[in-house]
């Protein structure tokens, strides 16, 4: 749905922006404010603006788009319908323009150094599609044979140059997707090199890590990018195993989620790595409670030499991880490493023949403490990304054996509409909790329940020591490094130091509650001296008389001393003081119209 | 973990050359698609095969037709099968009218001196596989495809294709001997507009004529019946 008002609320909000800019800007030269302020409230202006941007879609830019679309359609079928009259060498010509345009595009942007740039980004997009239409196109005007798995994989290294060249996130993310589908075709795997080409292929793409790590936004989507495509080609790769390679899985995907924690919280990055691994993770365990997988484990009768030795590969490897990458003992990473153990008891018990319920049974009740921890920690945190993630884990778990145990269909609505009720409940809970809090700390509707006296009050007071909670009252730009809420294990070697909790349920972890230095109080706003104005009224009531001027201030008590001044000087004079009568005025009578009416009669 | 002060900036000499080299690449990779194409044209071996052609279908057209060859199934000569979906190396060779024969396939190419087609495995049954080649199109003008409707299963079909190091390259498809576009409802018009075509040329070209030009070349006598 177009929303029509959204541009002029957007160009409204663009003309206060300007006009707020321009006073910022007169702010600054009177002294007003300082320039790291004035930084600041750009920063924040900045920030809030293209939210409302994105929403904002002109119809006419709709209209652009699909008569462009149109447009284009029209001109494919004209060419199409006179195509086979081109002569192939002039369908060579034209592939091999369009590939040097977009190889001139390149030159162009790395010659005015703008990769990484919003022109590298679309630049590297343009020659993806002329990659793409060129190699489609001369593929089908010489026809030897079509190959969707070699197309593809000419692409992905015809692409990849101008990623890196162009430091063009849009480019890797393409040259991701190009080799998960590339995966996907029928005998991809079967080329040389045979599963390990698309390891290859992805770790090509790693260092792209290097140029983007510039913008932390950039690389936040990279990231998630990345891991999406290295668990997609996991998948990909393990096809031809006999049965679902659970335990591999899970140690990749704990070493993710260990390498999320162990980068600095600040980054936002890190944020991708520890979704990831809970994900697939959790998918794992899982993958686990189906009974289908361990039948299959146990139907194998030679010994898989490789996989063992990778796994207990990837067990030391999540050992030294945990040891050297952690730099604080967190519960989130050690309840989620709990999960390949379990996986490992469940390999070992399902090799020695035991009944595949066993194992499920085991991850289930796995699954299950691993919702309620999710749910706990969502409700201590008021964090709802945590809390919809518990209830997901017992939505899928409830799936999962539902589809095992060949119930009604009806059962299985009923149980999705109950949980969806409950998933609703707990968000409300939440909010209202989280509204609770901000109530309690001040920071939700300080104005609107205090009176005009009090924040005068208020102001006027002396100014005292800071409270308790003016680390969560300061700006963001003021505040010391953000940790993920999370619980601390109440033993371990390298165990933090807690102070008494001082906030209690914040998103805050216990262990930031530690009293940090105060940095010194920036003074944002320079409050402007008090000039005296020089102007004093004249007064000409005796002009004989030279009037000494004084300096004196404005105010009630300049008023009080002009006031018997002036009632003194004032001359009474009323009209009405006077008795001399007044002139005769010679009465002239109108007559009307109609007072001839007798005579009109005659 | 941090990653340091490592950063992706080459010297704008590499970077130049991996520009050049990029370029070339690309450009290299389009034109030899080109000379592949063209060089089986000339060089590739010819070979006769019975196929069967079919309408593409497209949203926007096509300027081809699908051909299917029927002879897809041969013995697997190696001991190990082959995995459906991986490439394999058909044997052939040629009778004396030039029809080809399907020799067996193998996951490895026949020694020197035997000719060979690739092709993917569809499926494995037993000692047999069941492949497709590449070569399964035909370009022809869309106005004249419509002769594939007048095909009867009696019809002879062949497909003149040139084949060399495995890839193929289809000539023409001829129906009982004559080409398929004479087939189509509308030949008779591409056939003046193509013997118009050539007339121009001709005249541009101003070849020399040897001999009238009304001269024709002297029946065939035929036997008198006994």
């Amino acid at each position: 749905m177009i929303n029509l008002f959204s541009r002029g609320q957007y160009k409204m909000t663009k003309n206060n922006q300007s006009w707020l800019e321009r006073e910022i800007a007169e702010w600054t030269s009177k002294g007003w404010i300082t320039a790291e302020g004035q930084k600041h409230i750009r920063s924040k202006m900045s920030g809030s603006h293209p939210k409302k941007m994105k929403v904002s879609l002109p119809l006419y830019a709709v209209c652009s788009v699909i008569g462009l679309a149109l447009l284009v359609v029209a001109a494919i079928w004209a060419v199409a319908y006179g195509w086979y009259h081109v002569d192939v060498y002039i369908k060579m010509a034209i592939s091999v323009l369009l590939l040097i345009v977009s190889q001139a595009g390149i030159c162009v942007s790395i010659f005015q150094e703008r990769q990484g740039s919003f022109m590298g980004e679309g630049i590297g997009l343009f020659h993806c599609a002329a990659v793409f239409i060129s190699l489609a196109l001369v593929e089908q005007a010489f026809y030897t044979g079509w190959h969707i798995s070699s197309y593809l994989l000419i692409c992905s290294l015809f692409v990849l140059p101008a990623a890196y060249l162009l430091q063009s996130l849009c480019t890797i993310i393409a040259y991701l997707m190009i080799i998960l589908f590339w995966g996907t075709t029928p005998g991809a795997v079967n080329v040389w090199g045979g599963t390990s080409l698309i390891w290859l292929l992805v770790l090509m793409a790693a260092p792209a890590m290097l140029f983007l790590k510039q913008s932390p936004r950039r690389l936040e989507i990279y990231c998630w990018a990345y891991v999406v495509t290295i668990f997609g080609a996991f998948w990909i790769a393990v096809q031809s195993i006999e049965y679902v390679p659970l335990l591999l899985f899970s140690l990749l995907a704990a070493v993710v989620i260990l390498a999320g924690y162990a980068v600095p919280s600040k980054a936002s990055w890190g944020r991708a790595l520890r979704w990831l691994g809970r994900i697939a993770l959790a998918g794992a365990l899982l993958g686990a409670c189906v009974s289908i997988n361990w039948i299959r484990l146990t139907r194998i009768e030679s010994v898989h030499w490789l996989t063992g030795v990778a796994a207990l590969a990837g067990v030391l490897v999540l050992v030294y991880l945990y040891v050297k990458w952690l730099r604080k003992r967190l519960w989130s990473p050690t309840v989620y490493m709990v999960i390949p153990v379990v996986l490992i008891v469940d390999a070992f018990f399902s090799r020695s023949a035991m009944q595949p319920s066993f194992m499920t049974s085991l991850s289930a009740v796995c699954l299950c403490a691993l919702g309620i921890f999710e749910i706990a920690k969502g409700l201590r945190d008021s964090s709802f990304y945590h809390l919809d993630w518990g209830i997901i884990l017992f939505f899928a778990l409830g799936a999962v054996q539902f589809i095992g145990s060949g119930l009604s269909y009806i059962v299985f609505l009923v149980a999705v509409v109950i949980l969806g009720l409950a998933l609703l409940q707990l968000n409300r809970y939440v909010r209202s909790r989280q509204a609770a809090e901000l109530r309690k700390s001040g920071r939700h509707n300080r104005r609107s329940h205090q009176t005009v006296t009090a924040v005068r009050r208020e102001r006027r007071a002396p100014v005292t020591a800071p409270p308790a909670e003016a680390k969560r009252e300061r700006p963001e730009w003021l505040q010391t490094e953000v940790e993920e809420p999370d619980f601390v294990p109440p033993v371990g070697k390298k165990q933090v130091h807690v102070a008494p909790p001082v906030i209690p349920s914040t998103n805050q972890p216990s262990e930031e509650i530690v009293p940090v230095p105060q940095p010194p109080v920036q003074q944002t706003v320079v409050p402007k001296p008090v000039r005296l104005p020089s102007f004093e009224p004249p007064v000409f009531n005796r002009p004989e008389v030279t009037l000494s001027f004084h300096r004196q201030e404005f105010g009630p008590s300049r008023r009080k001393a002009e006031r018997p001044q002036r009632t003194q000087e004032r001359v009474v004079k009323s009209p009405w003081a006077t008795t001399t009568p007044a002139d005769k005025r010679e009465k002239n009578f109108t007559r009307s119209p109609w007072a001839k009416e007798e005579g009109n009669k005659k | 973990m941090s990653m340091g002060k490592l950063t992706f900036s080459p010297s704008g000499k590499i970077k130049w050359s991996v520009i050049l080299l990029t370029i070339l690449l690309q450009l290299g990779g389009l034109f030899y698609i080109g000379w592949r194409w063209h060089n089986i044209q000339v060089d590739g071996i010819p070979y006769q095969w019975q196929c069967v052609p079919r309408l593409a279908h497209s949203s926007f057209g096509t300027d081809y037709i699908n051909v299917i060859f029927p002879q897809d199934m041969t013995t697997w000569l190696d001991d190990t099968k082959p995995v459906p979906g991986s490439t394999v190396y058909v044997r052939i060779s040629r009778d004396a009218k030039g029809v080809m024969e399907i020799n067996g396939a193998s996951a490895e190419k026949p020694p020197v001196g035997e000719d060979y087609m690739k092709a993917a495995v569809v499926t494995v049954e037993a000692d047999q596989i069941q492949f497709r080649v590449g070569f399964d199109r035909y370009h022809m003008d869309p106005k004249l495809a419509d002769g594939i409707y007048d095909i009867a299963t009696t019809d002879s079909v062949i497909a003149s294709i040139r084949m060399k190091k495995g890839e193929g390259v289809i000539e023409g498809i001829f129906v009982n001997g004559m080409p398929l576009e004479l087939c189509s409802a509308n030949a008779d018009v591409a056939a003046v507009a193509q013997h118009e075509e050539n007339k121009s040329i001709s005249q541009s070209a101003k070849k020399a004529v040897i001999g009238e030009p009304r001269m024709v070349p002297p029946k065939q006598e035929t036997q008198p019946s006994q």
